[in-house]
């Protein structure tokens, strides 16, 4: 393996594999950089193990998957897995790969670190036996195993319908469904309807995972709000009200979930421009249609530079790679257009359920108006009084509030608090979300011990 | 599920047989049933893996005497000791 290439992907999701692939096949030297032991991302996480026919419940999703990965590995491309990007700047990366720091060289760089669940405090969300729906669908692609029974899944988003039918046909005990959709969602999508029309099989999917779920007699709480993690030492109960009625349910494990938001402490370390988006609430990093970022050199790929689902993230990175081929003129212009023309009808199908999809699944409202008590900050415990005092006393910056209630300070770096410090604060000052602006995120972006840093400048 | 080469680790102190290939974080949640993976610093909370994708940290736990790894995107290994990380503790 070589230190100097033409292009460095991180991220060996759809986006970043089918950017390397496409790299590699138009004859660049391209490695791909991943934190995980196997490519495919979160989506496709394990897509080559043996057992994956027996863990994607969707026959199809696991062949799009395996196919992805097949032409990564046949495209030439370099691959370092099991190693954790924690710097980046245009010209060269510095990751931990076995407990040692390696810099990796190459003139250009696409991001492609994915998406996440958006982090929303609640009353017990740190309990053991609370976790992401996402984290119990990773739970199966990854060990063929269901979180333990009796489940409830609330919140509002594309992976409740899909946890919920995913459990139930595996045989888990599904106590109850809290959706806290509000009702104007329903109305705010309509707009959205005719794209959908363009993609009937992705209705259908979310129509057979509503079926399964309306079959099995699960009960399911509409118009939900309060969700509240209860039990002494991990998860007994789930409450949650409803049409000003208070709903109970005995659970070990509740799976929530509040949407799906762009992995940007990278993007922001290296200091790229951002965009705020005022449906879903997220920030994200401004790209052309190519996905090159405000920088130079350095591109932006998949649901990192906005939340289009796989199969878009997949276009990008292919429509990033080849722009990337260009540029390095290993191929001319009308190649470039003939390659991308393929590549953005894909896109444009892919695309087409979104405006539907994105205001059904907007965030409530008050989805931030948490109790005082609620601790927003995982790492360093601070509640949302904390930032609310922080408020009075006068910090009226995302940053400013860090500093003084040391909420984003712990080691998931803000990660899971950021996006609610700066709702929360919001909404105490009545200001828009963006005015707080974002945490001010710097390397290394991932914990790492310091010696790592001391041996570079050894040898370097 | 049945049929996978199985590996051998060590938690708290006890031996468990896991499927080879799976996370850390797999392991202790549906094979050997810790209940909690580490004790926050900050707040004495016990905690368990969360996110399960390398984002929120819940899950740091101490591996082969190495602290702070991320159980979730480290998979098992044969002979591997695992203990829950119940303290700060800084790296060597």
């Amino acid at each position: 393996m070589q230190d100097q290439y033409d292009l460095v992907v991180i991220g060996a999701g759809p986006s970043g594999l089918n950017a390397a692939s496409t790299a590699a096949e138009n004859g660049l030297e391209v490695i791909l950089v991943d934190e995980q032991e196997m490519p495919g991302g979160q989506i496709y996480r394990n897509v080559t193990s043996p057992k994956a026919p027996d863990r994607f419940l969707q026959a199809d999703d696991r062949k799009t998957g395996q196919a992805i990965v097949a032409r990564f590995f046949n495209s030439g491309a370099d691959y370092l897995p099991n190693s954790l990007v924690w710097f980046a700047e245009p010209g060269r990366i510095l990751c931990s790969c076995h407990n040692r720091t390696r810099e990796i060289r190459g003139q250009y760089l696409v991001v492609a670190t994915g998406a996440m669940e958006r982090p929303v405090p609640f009353t017990g969300w740190t309990l053991p036996g609370v976790m992401g729906a996402g984290a119990g669908d990773i739970l199966h692609k990854d060990a063929g195993l269901f979180p333990k029974g009796p489940v409830v899944i609330a919140g509002n988003g594309p992976l409740i319908p899909l946890a919920g039918s995913h459990l139930i046909s595996g045989g888990v005990d599904v106590a109850a469904v809290i959706d806290t959709a509000p009702a104007a969602n329903m109305i705010a999508s309509i707009t959205g309807l005719p794209g959908t029309l363009r993609d009937i099989p992705f209705m259908l999917k979310g129509a057979g995972m509503m079926k399964t779920l309306l079959f099995s007699k699960t009960p399911v709480i509409r118009n939900a709000k309060q969700i509240q993690a209860l039990g002494n030492g991990r998860l007994e109960r789930v409450k949650a009200v409803s049409a000003k009625s208070v709903r109970e349910f005995n659970a070990s494990t509740l799976l929530v979930h509040q949407g799906v938001i762009p992995r940007t402490h990278f993007t922001r370390m290296m200091g790229l421009a951002h965009e705020w988006d005022p449906v879903q609430r997220y920030w994200y990093p401004r790209t052309n249609a190519r996905g090159k970022s405000s920088m130079e050199r350095v591109y932006v790929a998949g649901d990192t530079a906005f939340v289009h689902g796989a199969q878009a993230s997949a276009c990008k990175g292919s429509m990033a790679g080849i722009d990337v081929a260009l540029k390095l003129n290993m191929i001319g212009y009308d190649e470039a257009k003939s390659q991308w023309a393929g590549v953005e009808k894909e896109m444009a199908k892919a695309l087409a359920p979104r405006r539907f999809a994105d205001r059904w699944f907007a965030p409530a409202p008050d989805l931030y108006d948490v109790d005082d008590q609620v601790m927003v900050c995982r790492c360093e415990g601070v509640k949302a009084k904390d930032i609310r005092e922080a408020v009075a006393q006068g910090c009226h910056q995302a940053d400013e509030i860090k500093i003084r209630t040391r909420c984003g300070m712990g080691p998931c770096q803000g990660r899971m608090c950021g996006p609610a410090l700066a709702e929360i604060s919001a909404l105490a000052l009545d200001c828009p979300v963006p005015d707080m602006g974002a945490l001010n995120i710097r390397p290394p972006v991932r914990p790492i011990p310091f010696a790592q840093i001391s041996a570079l400048a050894k040898t370097g | 599920m049945n049929n996978s080469p199985l590996v051998t680790v060590t938690f708290e102190g006890t031996s468990h047989e896991v499927p080879q290939g799976i996370s850390v974080a797999a392991a202790l949640l549906g094979h050997i049933h810790a209940e909690y993976t580490s004790i926050n610093p900050a707040t004495g909370e016990h905690r368990s893996p969360h996110c399960l994708m390398g984002v929120c940290f819940d899950c740091l736990v101490e591996i082969d005497g190495r602290p702070n790894q991320q159980a979730c995107l480290t998979p098992v290994r044969q002979g591997m000791v695992i203990k829950r990380q119940t303290t700060l503790v800084e790296s060597a």
